[in-house]
């Protein structure tokens, strides 16, 4: 191909001339231009290698629907592969880069491809790596998986960045040719909230590509007016380069919106792109239609286009596709592509399939001195890296013709894609010879070319009318209809499929499917188009066979000797073109992938030095080091024995906090909690334990009755809202008639934890005269509602997780902060030492505290040692399942204590018990570990963990076995309470 | 003057300042008010309560000085500026009514300027065009993956709070979303 810039024509600007490179080449466009059109009038005619023989290949279309070019934008961090050129709006110092190539575009080693083409037929993977077996992991695999994929990521995080966000409309027009646009005019004269999304970077659809005449002038100024109108009014958003990807449920649709052109650095503060959820009370999908080709011997040479793009290259940009043109066509519209290059002052010559055309087209071309052959064919191509020449066959001669531009023209396919999204499959309309959308998406019109009629006038018409319509059916009162007169196109042709000759003719030209591989799966029984698609690969690229399934299914057709009705479709999945995953993300990426939480107290434990931890959406204190400290060990040892031998600190506000009102609040908790709630007196707080429905444990945390009929409850922090969502569909679905009133107050208060012998001391400096923590006052399990100084409002509850002496103080978020400053005051003296979640965990192991590695959804409340807790004097969630005879076996693991026989030893959580002497079975397995940690008390390492009859095998030793870090400890089975067994320390 | 022993701090102390943020520009697009408002409580009330008939979703309601938004059926959040008395409760949900304090649960702010929607937009999920969502508007939905309550004081002044605790990620968000249009904060 040797296209170049015509001296005049297009609406590109011309005295706007920008800079851009290809392949490292330097080269000229004008704003307005594509890459694909600066490509073409540079000359640039090879473009790109196919993706499994290395063919070269030029541009096939000028849109969404070209499966040749493409092209690498950018470099570095900012490389983006599989970018169509066709779409890609020109700017200046735009760096473009084949791909799929080594060493260089123009010579690919990886083209021996073509030589070996015989073997790489479709199917090639499922009969060639077969045998033998061994050869998988070492050969195939790594070689399939080098010569997998088009294009290579630039593995660096993107500096760019991408936002998500929501519009609302009465209507969205999908699509701004002359269909939508006049949908939109009316629509939006009579007043409806209407959104325009048009793919492209210009508004125009085919408008921009044709010569048409709207009025009595050319389309172009009843385009230009058309645009400033509905840029005019307030109630229209025009929105260019934006791709309708998706249709979903309840009027949404996916748009991805390229807020700046490709290769563009964005602004700062600005985002590259935006994945908009539009949610659309109607919507009209005006998208149009691509034309399709024709498959003849050597049809993929650079050089060779669809006749639409030919004009396309032609009418909007400028650029001749080539200096001398044959248009091979069965249909009028491949005229008009030879009219218009003709009227160019390129030489042209039509290759008519048909024998006999309309009178006025002959007359036509010999008016516009077109070389006319009918009944022609092309039977084959001929050019290395592009066309030079093309051989034609009539029922009476052949002849070649030297030519460096090929159009292709046989009807057109509606742009339906959108419309197959809920699973409706198009029919094929047979006098049109195309599907047609049979079934639409809730609230979806259609206009224009999708629909099947493919003239300028009923798309106008159209167009007007379904704006109308969704004008009306939103309260509006639309304009009548006013037809408008327009140039008519060209309608007659027939549909020819494939051309015999000698060589590769390619269906799919993105996947290399040829003919030849129809014929290999119809011969192989692959004949249903879902067996076909997917034994060929046709239509599986990033163009999702736009200009390559119904042909495939047509030839397909043609093998079965059935029409195309009988052979069926495949149907589009979301989306309609490829969508970058930054979109997808958003802003949802690194630290801010998902929320963080932070408690009240958060800043003052940075200050401290803390080490801090994801617990769910929480940022909790997981360890505090102190200089000179090298170990996150060390530093949790000292927390511990700091905290059992004098006073530590602990933020818990990241327990949920719910409240539990109402006159049946007791009745409620009891039907809740498989302990007895009801009982607990005013001011007094209680374990309580909570079951699914299924009778396992769901999670336990403690009750504390601040009035009769006054609760409050804490949950485990990952737990939280799991256990409130559980609470209100008890409430609603059990018991809705009780009078039961929750509320979670996690946010509203800061939680402290107190523990170690001297923590009465401490909080008694703290808090003054406002409270008595003498145990007759304050006695274990009690819980107070009072006032500290200032009139602030405060809970105290003496509970414990460490097995020391206790309390936790709850005071308002506002004052979180605060009361942790001031009670770091006296602290001071007394030692205090804050700590995280490493030494509350050793501490909860050392006291046989359960927490969540056993409360795994897994166990029951016996396998936990808890089956004492299930009261037999109520009902509640899950006792009746808890009594199945699974849930109730013997041999169900049960909760002890491990420590290893040789006290420096490793063990581990997850490890897996098996009796000595044993081989590691599935078959030997009796349990295994929870939780591990190292006991500064105990000197050793600790753990907790589920076996088999395990309480009453304390004393013996099994086998903790991890296989997957190569462990096996000999261990004895203790009590899983390492420290205070008697829990004197919590009476302090 | 003696300092207090407990000094209150506000959800965005430290984390927000006055001033300006964002692409600097002579007139912000989004002006950003740090409320803190001096009360805040769910109220409970039980089915069918008729003091509280009147109080649909989808609306905040400004009554006695206090701001209403229906959270859930025979559920309210409150917000105002001095703490209501027990007949204004008395008088407003009525006697059976639970009221629990939630003051400095949430972090609050009053967004307007004139690129308030364009912000809007790029995060809240449900329509706050002044045409589906007008003044005294009120919902609870999301703003990205925060759960979000907002309301609209006035034409194009619109009031957004979340959870304190992810008081972080709304900021975050508001920089993010408005940095283009340039960002006033004040108080």
């Amino acid at each position: 191909m040797s296209g170049f810039r015509l001296a005049q024509g297009g609406i590109v600007e011309r005295s706007t001339v920008l800079g851009f490179s290809f392949d490292g080449q330097k080269l000229q466009g004008f704003k307005g231009d594509s890459l694909a059109s600066a490509l073409l009038a540079n000359g640039v005619g090879l473009v790109g290698r196919s993706f499994k023989y290395h063919r070269p290949r030029g541009l096939f279309g000028a849109g969404a629907e070209e499966p040749n070019a493409l092209v690498t934008l950018g470099s570095g961090d900012r490389t983006e592969p599989n970018i169509r050129a066709t779409t890609v709006e020109l700017s200046a110092q735009l760096q473009a880069t084949s791909q799929n190539r080594w060493p260089s575009l123009a010579f690919d080693v990886m083209g021996i491809n073509n030589l070996l083409s015989g073997v790489l037929a479709a199917g090639f993977y499922y009969k060639t790596f077969m045998w033998p077996a061994a050869l998988w992991e070492k050969l195939y695999e790594p070689l399939i998986r080098r010569a997998a994929g088009l294009g290579k990521a630039a593995n660096l995080p993107d500096p760019d960045r991408y936002e998500q966000g929501n519009l609302f409309c009465d209507l969205l027009v999908i699509g701004s040719g002359p269909a939508g646009l006049n949908a939109a005019l009316v629509a939006g004269r009579a007043g409806a909230r209407v959104i325009v999304c048009e793919d492209d970077f210009a508004f125009g659809g085919r408008l921009l590509s044709e010569q048409y005449e709207i009025g009595k002038a050319g389309a172009g100024q009843w385009l230009a007016a058309c645009l400033a109108e509905l840029e005019s009014l307030p109630n229209v958003r025009l929105m260019a380069r934006a791709t309708v990807f998706g249709v979903y449920d309840g009027g949404s649709y996916g748009v991805v919106q390229r807020l700046v052109p490709e290769g563009v650095v964005p602004e700062a503060f600005h985002a590259r792109q935006c994945l908009w959820r539009i949610v659309a009370r109607q919507s009209l999908l005006a998208s149009g239609a691509i034309e399709r080709p024709m498959v003849f011997a050597g049809n993929d040479r650079p050089g060779i286009m669809l006749g639409s793009a030919v004009r396309t290259y032609l009418n909007r940009y400028g650029v001749a596709a080539g200096k001398r043109l044959v248009v091979h066509t069965s249909h009028d519209e491949g005229w008009t592509t030879a009219f218009d290059a003709q009227a160019a002052g390129i030489e042209t010559c039509v290759v008519e399939t048909r024998d006999t055309v309309h009178a006025d087209l002959i007359a036509k071309a010999h008016r516009f001195a077109v070389r006319v052959v009918l009944g022609g064919r092309i039977i084959d191509t001929r050019g290395a890296q592009g066309l030079t020449r093309v051989t034609i066959a009539t029922d009476r001669y052949q002849e070649h013709i030297d030519c460096d531009g090929l159009a292709v023209s046989n009807g057109w396919n509606p742009t339906l894609h959108l419309t197959c999204h809920h699973n409706n499959k198009p029919v094929w309309d047979g006098p049109r010879a195309c599907f047609v959308p049979q079934h639409l998406p809730q609230g979806m019109r259609l206009a224009g070319a999708v629909t099947g009629d493919f003239s300028l006038k009923d798309a106008l018409s159209q167009g007007w009318q379904q704006g109308a319509a969704v004008a009306e059916d939103c309260g509006f009162k639309p304009a009548a209809f006013e037809a408008l007169s327009c140039s008519d196109d060209p309608q007659e042709g027939v549909s020819v499929w494939s051309v015999a000759g000698k060589g590769k003719a390619f269906i799919d030209l993105q996947h290399d499917v040829t003919s030849d591989d129809i014929v290999l799966a119809h011969r192989e029984g692959y004949r249903s188009v879902e067996h076909l698609k997917r034994y060929t690969t046709l239509g599986m690229g990033t163009d999702q066979g736009k200009t390559s399934n119904v042909t495939g299914l047509a030839v397909m057709a043609g093998l079965c000797g059935t029409g195309i009705a009988e052979v069926g479709t495949t149907v589009f999945r979301p989306p309609y073109t490829p969508v970058a995953i930054g979109a997808l993300a958003g802003a949802h990426r690194d630290r801010h992938f998902r929320p963080t939480r932070l408690s009240a107290a958060h800043q003052w434990a940075v200050e401290q030095g803390a080490v801090f931890v994801e617990t769910g959406l929480w940022l909790r204190t997981q360890y505090v080091p102190k200089s000179g400290e090298t170990h996150w060990r060390e530093t949790v040892d000292r927390e511990v024995l700091a905290v059992r031998a004098g006073v530590g600190l602990c933020d818990v506000s990241t327990l949920g906090k719910i409240e539990v009102q109402g006159r049946d609040a007791a009745a409620f908790l009891d039907f809740v909690y498989c302990n007895l709630i009801s009982t607990l007196p005013v001011g007094r707080t209680r374990y309580g334990l909570m079951l699914r429905e299924d009778g396992f444990v769901m999670d336990d945390g403690t009750v504390a009755r601040l009035g009769e009929q006054h609760f409050l409850i804490s949950t485990t922090t990952a737990q939280a809202v799991a256990v409130m969502n559980h609470l209100d569909f008890c409430h609603q679905v059990h018991h809705p008639a009780w009078d039961v009133r929750m509320v979670s107050v996690t946010e509203r208060w800061t939680q402290l934890a107190i523990a170690g012998p001297q923590s009465r001391a401490l909080l008694q400096r703290a808090l003054g005269q406002t409270i008595d923590l003498s145990d007759g006052a304050t006695p274990y399990l009690a819980c107070r509602n009072f006032m500290l100084a200032e009139g602030v409002p405060a809970r105290l509850f003496r509970v414990s997780f460490s097995g020391e002496l206790a309390y936790e103080l709850a005071v308002p978020a506002d004052y979180g902060d605060a009361v942790v400053r001031h009670l770091a005051q006296p602290g001071r003296e007394f030692g205090l030492t804050l700590y995280g979640t490493e030494a509350m965990g050793v501490m909860r192991i050392e006291k046989g505290h359960v927490a969540g590695n056993e409360l795994n959804g897994t166990t029951t409340a016996r396998d936990l040692g808890l089956e004492k807790m299930m009261s037999r004097k109520k009902d509640f969630i899950g006792r009746v399942m808890a009594q199945r005879p699974a849930l109730q076996a013997d041999d169900r693991p049960q909760l002890v204590g491990f420590k290893p026989v040789d006290p420096a030893a490793r063990m581990t959580a997850g490890a897996h018990f098996l009796p000595i002497g044993h081989p590691a079975t599935i078959g030997h397995d009796q349990g295994y570990m929870t939780s591990v940690a190292y006991s500064p008390h105990c000197g050793c390492l600790i753990g907790l963990g589920l076996l088999q009859h395990g309480p009453q095998r304390i004393g013996e030793r099994v086998r903790a076995y991890d296989a997957l870090r190569g462990l096996d400890t000999l261990v004895e089975i203790v009590s899983p309470v390492f420290v205070d067994p008697k829990g004197e320390r919590l009476h302090g | 003057m003696v300092e207090p022993v407990y000094k209150r701090r506000s959800v965005w102390q430290g984390r927000v300042d006055a001033g300006s943020y964002g692409k600097a520009v002579a007139h912000a697009g989004l002006h950003v008010r740090l409320l803190d408002h001096a009360f805040a409580a769910s109220v409970l009330c039980p089915a069918g309560e008729p003091a509280t008939a009147s109080l649909g979703p989808g609306q905040r309601y400004s009554r006695e000085g206090v701001q209403i938004l229906p959270m859930a059926p025979d559920q309210f959040f409150i917000e105002s500026e001095t703490m209501p008395s027990k007949e204004c409760l008395l008088r407003l949900f009525g006697a059976q009514a639970t009221v629990i304090d939630q003051t400095g649960s949430r972090a609050s702010v009053q967004l307007s300027g004139p690129n308030v929607l364009d912000v809007l937009a790029k995060g809240v999920m449900i329509d706050c065009d002044p045409l589906a969502f007008p003044a005294g508007s009120g919902r609870v939905t999301l703003l990205g993956q925060l759960s979000v309550q907002i309301s609209v004081d006035a034409e194009g002044v619109f009031e957004l709070s979340c959870m304190r605790s992810m008081a972080g990620d709304m900021w975050h968000w508001i920089e993010t979303a408005a940095g283009q249009y340039g960002i006033a904060v004040g108080r």
